[in-house]
């Protein structure tokens, strides 16, 4: 066995850790943010929905 | 077929059942918009991941290896979406929105920084998230400092910027809709050309996989932007996911500058499922993990790291989300989106950062040292 395989977890279990990140995230979200409001749902498309973007960009200050 | 060969097409069904539920569940929760973008999201992993395009790698490459087939495929693929780009947003400048920042003191020096860090991580803002979906424990560390960094760079924002900075510039607004887009593209070719200049030969002109993945990067880029309203992002995401961990552990942010906005104040209240960045963030790790579960074997995880290297790592994304946010952006909402939509702060953002990606190629041997050849780089 390599001595790099022994000592780090493998790539299989760094992933799983990513998507368990992600799991957590989603269910601190879902205990913080406001509930969804399905009715509310922007237009599917941006383009041709008549509304100003209203989305956060990293080069909003 | 043999019982390996079972297996591993029960794992990919597994995988496709994954993404469909992944993206119905977003439209069932949050409306078709999450659900689209899960979708680009997922594609620009799939993308990323699958035919190995990266942004850190192929800067490294030309500058060490004199190898400009990674960067030549990056400005090929700025290229194909600013020629869509630059009519839409001509087109429907109240429905579209350019990825468009000052050029300012502290943006160029954040650039410069940033640049610098993610030859330390081997990983840009899109590179942390794909390569810690994909499972490289150098990224899964940095990609923690990258979340907790883009917050900190949040709270500081404004005294960074007050530093000095220029107005706004496009390259529309300087030269028209169709000049703006002409010297873009002849910039690009510049870049390309001192890159070709530059590289060996042999390696000056990317193949068929880097251009099949700078078109299907540049289709997702433009789906991005027709969908979202806005373009391709990372790093405002990973600062909205730090801001809700710090409230979860019981900050208040509603006094704070930037987060005690009314547009962020909305955000940091809503679902990271209806925030754009996020939903592409979140495809991306998911479709770079799905990848790597594809593949037969996972492949090897990188060399363990001395102590101090692990430390230093951790320092530099933390750094590196500190920089992105406070230079408007990575390489991909700088770099990619900025100059792709025609924002002139994206090639002060390129400039800045690639003399910083140097400077990190030099000292990345000496900061991060494994843990087998304790007197070599890794």
């Amino acid at each position: 066995m390599k001595k790099n395989e022994s000592l780090l977890p493998s790539r299989l279990a760094v992933g799983h850790c990513s998507v368990g990140f992600l799991v957590l995230l989603m269910l601190l979200d879902f205990w913080q943010a406001v509930p969804i409001n399905p009715y509310d749902a922007p237009a599917p498309v941006a383009l041709g929905s008549g509304a100003a973007p209203e989305a956060a960009h990293c080069t909003n200050f | 077929m043999g019982t390996k060969g079972h297996m591993i097409a029960k794992r990919r069904s597994g995988l496709v059942f994954l993404c469909i539920a992944l993206v119905v569940a977003s439209f069932v929760v949050a409306g078709p918009r999450s659900a689209f973008l899960m979708i680009v999201g997922l594609g620009f992993g799939f993308v990323l991941e699958g035919l190995r395009f990266g942004f850190a790698g192929p800067w490294r490459a030309i500058v060490h290896d004199r190898d400009g087939r990674g960067l030549c495929a990056q400005l090929l693929a700025i290229a194909l979406s600013a020629i869509v780009i630059f009519p839409l947003l001509a087109a429907f400048p109240n429905e579209l929105n350019g990825a468009y920042a000052p050029i300012g003191v502290a943006m160029i020096g954040a650039a410069f920084v940033f640049g610098l860090c993610m030859q330390i991580v081997m990983g840009c803002g899109s590179g942390t998230l794909v390569n810690a979906g994909s499972g490289n424990a150098v990224a899964a560390l940095a990609l923690i400092g990258f979340v907790l960094g883009s917050f900190f760079g949040t709270l500081h924002l404004a005294w960074w910027t007050s530093l000095g900075s220029l107005p706004i510039y496009t390259l529309q607004g300087l030269f028209g809709n169709v000049s703006g887009l002409v010297v873009t593209l002849v910039g690009l070719l510049f870049v390309a050309s001192i890159t070709f200049w530059r590289a060996q030969p042999g390696k000056r002109l990317p193949g068929k996989r880097l251009v099949l993945a700078a078109a299907l990067l540049a289709g997702l880029a433009v789906l991005n932007l027709v969908i979202a309203g806005q373009s391709w992002g990372v790093v405002y995401g990973l600062g909205l996911w730090g801001a809700k961990i710090v409230t979860v552990a019981g900050v208040d942010l509603a006094s704070n500058g930037f987060w005690g906005a009314p547009a962020h104040a909305m955000r940091l209240q809503q679902s990271i499922l209806t925030d754009v960045t996020s939903l592409t963030n979140i495809g991306l790790i998911l479709g770079a993990f799905v990848v790597m579960r594809w593949r037969k074997e996972p492949g090897q995880q990188v060399a363990p790291l001395v102590p101090a290297s692990w430390l230093i790592v951790a320092l530099a994304g933390l750094v590196l989300g500190y920089s992105a946010r406070v230079a408007f952006g990575c390489n991909v909402g700088a770099f990619f989106s900025g100059i792709s939509t025609g924002s002139l702060h994206g090639w002060a953002w390129f400039a800045a950062a690639f003399c910083g990606s140097i400077i990190g190629v030099k000292l990345r041997p000496t900061l991060l040292r494994t843990e087998r050849i304790t007197g070599g780089a890794q």
